[in-house]
């Protein structure tokens, strides 16, 4: 029957002994960090390619509205000739 | 000081520590290594406030907490799936088993019924008490490593004692 009392439940614990990691432990922790910073590269990569592309997309758009909306207005300016050839009222 | 240095020097208290707080060497070797990778990471921030030695029982410490927090929300969601390998169907080993390496094999079941009684304390209490009876810290050191004043620390050491020693007479009633 195990004893309950402070005494004999903190001699107990004064019991456990320290011990030693595996020798080869060292290694992985290694390993890990070497996995988890080419997991960073790669991953820090990806976000530039993915930002680049979404900037071009956008350059694109803007320089492509920017084209049609030049072209509206000769379009605009075009018609405005047709119309009024001349300033000569004979 | 680079990484195999600090490693050499701390190793054995790290693990130890985390053993004390997991009670078995696959966990203990986890946290171990979550320690050391976080050391990686923040050599470079470490400020010198305090010695390398509180700053490594500090991180220990948290990744511990950590770890066991994280294996307690695993084990709640654990009804969801099933704990049998779909191939051999049989039953998984039991997460945070006993098998503390420091432990004779005579004093086993009586420092299993410990360590759980110690395992049901509240975060604070539990660590005061394992860097008071299991890592022999001063109340001084105790106070450093946990930033508390000495008398904090003697309240909460006195009051993890008095819960571990009323758990474990409930569980022997």
């Amino acid at each position: 029957m195990q004893n309950n009392s402070p005494e004999a439940v903190f001699k107990i614990l004064e019991q456990v002994n320290a011990v030693e990691a595996s020798p080869f432990l060292f290694t992985r922790i290694q390993q890990r960090i070497d996995r988890e910073t080419q997991e960073k590269v790669t991953s820090a990569f990806s976000r530039g390619v993915f930002a680049s592309l979404v900037l071009l997309i956008i350059f694109n758009v803007f320089v492509i509205s920017h084209h049609v909306g030049i072209k509206k207005g000769k379009n605009i300016a075009a018609i405005a000739n047709e119309l009024t050839p001349s300033n000569q009222l004979y | 000081m680079g990484l195999q240095e600090i490693y050499t020097a701390h190793h054995k208290m790290v693990y130890n520590l985390a053993l004390s707080y997991v009670q078995n060497i696959e966990d203990a070797e986890e946290i171990t290594q979550d320690v050391f990778v976080a050391v990686h990471q923040s050599l470079s921030t470490f400020q010198e406030k305090s010695s390398l030695t509180t700053w490594m029982y500090r991180i220990t410490i948290n990744k511990s907490l950590d770890f066991i927090k994280a294996k307690k929300s695993k084990k709640r969601f654990a009804f969801l799936t099933t704990l049998f390998y779909p191939e051999t169907n049989e039953a998984r080993e039991e997460l945070g088993h006993f098998n503390h390496p420091g432990v004779l094999m005579e004093q086993k079941e009586s420092l299993k019924n410990i360590f759980d009684a110690i395992n049901e304390l509240p975060p604070n209490q539990k660590t005061a008490l394992i860097l008071s009876k299991l890592e022999c810290k001063s109340q001084l050191e105790i106070g450093e490593i946990m930033d508390l004043s000495s008398k904090a620390v003697e309240s909460l050491v006195q009051r993890a004692k008095s819960n571990l020693l009323k758990k474990l007479n409930q569980t022997k009633d």
